[in-house]
């Protein structure tokens, strides 16, 4: 194995790019931030805080999902994903630094009691809405502040102790009994990552952060249709790198049926995703009861109409297909193509979850939401060309390396 | 149905089953098959088998379970006998949905049931010739085809060097499955032939079987507990649970118009009539078809009184020389009627005024609207005639 190209050399093209794209970033923040942010009329500054808000939970979610991703795959004692796990891993190394900006950005709202967004925090609007007033335990300042950090914190603090873990693999062949022992260290971190994962982005944080922009309604289907959302972007993520990872002639072990095995999580949960989205919109329109059917009707009839079947078509026409054929699957160029039309579909999915209920009259997609999606694309490309560089790119003591060499599908 | 020869080689071992394939395509023989008990992974890319096609047959069978849900369904629910579900439109695609994605997938798998059968010439009777029976239990069993010029005992030789633990030749019939099948013996077939008439003659010859009911299996699943649109509602009613069949107050019929909600007056009150001045005219503007049918309506039901000319003096006053004893209202001239609001015409014309009666039982809801309008219009013609051309 000593032939293994295991130190990754920054790429000075995705710097030249990172670079390029946060500063381009940079311009548009400074350029809302000082335009928008403090205008006097709530509908103009609620739109730069929106933006800044929907862009920084979707990639700090994504890249979380990332993390989620090696977590149930150590569960599942899954093998083939040992090859490329350290790309995931590097990918998962920005949790922390998106999760801070989402925090900020957040914490923001709760504290100019920006309640043009957060309508909850209206303290007189809440004391004579019993809705609201009911909702209030969970609805409110304190609890929110709290749960984010504690989200956000926990996140990233069982991701790092999942990549801490995986370096052990590097060190040194491991005995039979080591390598039960470290697989078991595994699973044990995993599956806390799991449980905590389960109680925040599996159920709670997408309805505090999120469904509470409309606080009135609700749908029980919410925080799993985002969930979907964000796995299948964070698929399509690693997808993007390791591909870009064997172009630049790294990651040997890794060939066409591991991408071939990704290509299928992506096809497989963009059906998912567009389950849950149907179950979610077919009941409320069924049921059509007007305190459901609100987060639907402007969406579906007024301006954001376009976003709404535009939605449709490239998070689930496109992928299933196009991603059906096993030839596409294991078609590089085909995958990163699908992977990036698959972000940036799950991307305009949260623009219009998060827009379409912060401004609900018009919709203006332009330069401040392709500018914050610049600056946090750069952010990512320079944060993962660093941390591809930590460490070997491949786990090669790691006890299921074997079933990633051999992996055939 | 060809009879053609083949040489069979049993081994014991994956490990040495794929090196004896590539041996023996390399020595260009021709392998008929090899029957595993398990499926062996990539034997089909040794043995140089192409991609299955099952996978299309599957996409294109789920497209016609698809079609077929989504035209019947459509046919059926917007052509053939639209019926209102709960409100929703004739075209509920997302209702349908469900539906269409349950026919996708069971035209899918079916049909590729069937297709997997049939290229594996498989089915209920079929006559398979099995090479070996142990390729059921331990033995993988390579099938090679013979030409004229296959020497078949160098060929088990070479066999038995790679590693083969049993090896012989036999002449089967091999080809097309159609028509070869294992028919059960005469006696068995009979005895089912039997069987099915006597059970099916049994069931019509007495005229009342099936009519009396036996025993229910899952009867929650065979009487639906709900209520359902045509039912008997006695057994409801007979609970003494208050049921009247009529929908919920205030409900409005697909297509119908909005409802007048403004009572008759209590006798000696206008309350009623006062708050209707506010009601506004559903119809905004009548088409000449329409101004043409409540120009007929008008002289059939109002013209008697108030006069071909809107005058107040019909046939049946005749400036006081006629039965009837009060003056109708000049419609047509009287400030006071031009001024008056529509909505408080439509109230008399309701529930009726002084001597003149209501109007509600000759003429609908949507007709009353549509003569008042026309008066509306007659008034306008003669305040300011030249802006209005199109009246009569
Ligand atoms: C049987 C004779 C008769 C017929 C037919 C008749 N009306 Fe009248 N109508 C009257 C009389 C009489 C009055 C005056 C009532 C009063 O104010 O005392 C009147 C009054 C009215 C008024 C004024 C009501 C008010 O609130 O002051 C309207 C409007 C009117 N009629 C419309 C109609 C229309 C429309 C029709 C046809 C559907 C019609 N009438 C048919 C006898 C008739």
């Amino acid at each position: 194995m000593s032939a293994l190209k295991l130190h990754f050399e920054s790429h000075p093209k995705l710097i030249r790019w990172g670079y390029i794209l946060s500063i381009i970033g940079i311009i548009a923040l400074v350029a809302g931030f000082s335009t928008e942010a403090f205008s006097a009329d709530p509908e103009i500054s609620s739109h730069f805080w929106g933006t800044l808000m929907y862009n920084s939970i979707f990639w700090t979610l994504v890249c979380n999902a990332v993390m989620f991703f090696i977590c149930i795959t150590t569960l599942a004692m899954a093998g083939f994903t040992q090859s490329f796990r350290r790309v995931a891993e590097a990918i998962s190394t920005l949790v922390p630094i998106f999760g801070t900006i989402a925090f900020l950005v957040l914490i923001y709202q709760i504290i100019s009691h920006n309640h043009h967004i957060y309508h909850w925090l209206d303290k007189d609007a809440v004391a004579h809405d019993p809705i609201l007033k009911g909702k209030s335990g969970f609805l409110n300042p304190t609890f929110f502040v709290i749960w984010t950090f504690l989200a956000i914190g926990l996140w990233s603090f069982l991701g790092y102790r999942i990549r801490k873990i995986s370096s052990e693999a590097d060190q040194g062949p491991m005995s039979p009994e080591q390598g039960k022992a470290y697989i078991w260290k595994n699973t044990v971190n995993a599956s806390l990552f799991i449980v905590w994962f389960a109680l925040t982005v599996g159920s709670t944080i997408h309805w505090l952060w999120t469904m509470s922009i409309d606080p009135h309604w609700y749908s029980t289907m919410f925080s799993w249709y985002n969930f979907a959302s964000t796995f299948v972007s964070g698929m399509s993520l690693i997808a993007i790198w390791v591909i870009f990872m064997k172009k630049n002639n790294y990651l040997e072990l890794t060939n066409q049926e591991h991408i071939h095995d990704i290509g299928k999580f992506m096809f497989g949960f963009s059906i998912f995703w567009t389950y849950l989205w149907f179950s979610q919109f077919m009941l409320i329109w069924y049921a059509n009861i007007p305190e459901e059917t609100v987060y639907f009707y402007h969406r579906m009839h007024g301006p954001y109409k376009f976003f709404f079947y535009a939605n449709l078509v490239i998070n689930f026409v496109c992928p299933i297909l196009i991603l059906m054929k096993r030839k596409a699957k294991r078609n590089y160029n085909l995958m990163i193509f699908m992977s990036i039309l698959i972000i940036l579909g799950h991307w305009m999915d949260f623009y219009q979850e998060f827009m379409g209920s912060i401004q609900k009259s018009h919709a203006n997609m332009g330069w401040l939401d392709f500018g914050v999606l610049c600056f946090f694309v750069g952010i990512l490309l320079l944060g993962v060309n660093k941390a591809l560089g930590k460490k070997p790119l491949i786990p090669v003591y790691h006890p299921f390396i074997k079933e990633s060499v051999i992996h055939h599908v | 149905m060809a009879i053609k020869k083949f040489v069979v080689g049993c081994f014991t071992d994956e490990k040495e089953l794929f090196p004896a394939v590539k041996t023996i395509r390399k020595s260009g023989f021709k392998i008929h098959d090899v029957y595993t008990p398990y499926p062996v992974h990539g034997l089909d890319t040794a043995l140089g088998l192409r991609e299955t096609s099952l996978h299309t047959a599957g996409f294109i069978y789920a497209l016609i379970g698809l079609c077929t849900a989504f035209g019947g369904i459509g046919w059926i629910l917007t052509i053939d006998w639209p019926q209102n579900y709960g409100g929703k439109p004739h075209f509920a695609l997302p209702a349908w949905i469900p539906i269409m994605f349950e026919c996708t997938v069971l035209f899918s798998a079916v049909g590729m049931v069937l297709t997997f059968c049939y290229i594996c010439q498989i089915g209920p009777l079929v006559k398979k010739h099995r090479f070996h029976l142990r390729a059921t239990d331990d033995y993988f069993v390579m099938v090679i085809e013979c030409t004229q010029q296959t020497n078949t005992h160098d060929l088990e030789g070479l066999l038995k060097s790679l590693g083969a633990c049993e090896t012989k030749t036999e002449t089967v019939e091999s080809g097309w499955w159609l028509g070869r099948y294992d028919l059960p013996a005469p006696s068995v077939a009979s005895a089912v032939i039997a069987l099915i008439l006597i059970t099916s003659l049994s069931a019509c010859s007495n005229g009342d079987a099936g009519r009396e009911q036996n025993r229910v299996y899952m009867p929650d699943m065979a009487y639906s507990r709900a209520v359902e649109t045509y039912d008997d509602k006695e057994h409801i009613t007979n609970k003494g649970i208050f049921y009247n069949a009529e929908p919920a107050k205030g409900s409005i019929a697909r297509g119908s118009d909005i409802p007048f909600l403004i009572a008759k007056d209590t006798p000696g009150s206008t309350l009623n009539y006062l708050a209707a001045q506010k009601i506004i005219n559903p119809i905004t503007s009548l088409s000449s078809d329409d101004q043409e049918e409540a120009h007929r309506l008008y002289l059939v039901y109002c013209g008697i009184c108030h006069g071909q000319k809107y005058d107040g003096n019909g046939p049946l006053y005749k400036d006081g020389s006629g039965p009837f004893p009060a003056k109708p209202a000049t419609l047509v001239g009287d400030p006071k009627y031009d001024a008056m609001p529509e909505g408080q015409m439509f109230y008399s014309v309701t529930y009726g005024k002084n001597l003149m009666g209501s109007y509600a039982s000759q003429l609908t809801t949507k007709q009353r609207w549509m003569v008042i309008k026309y008066i509306k219009m007659q008034q306008e013609a003669v305040s300011k005639p030249q802006t209005n051309t199109n009246s009569k």
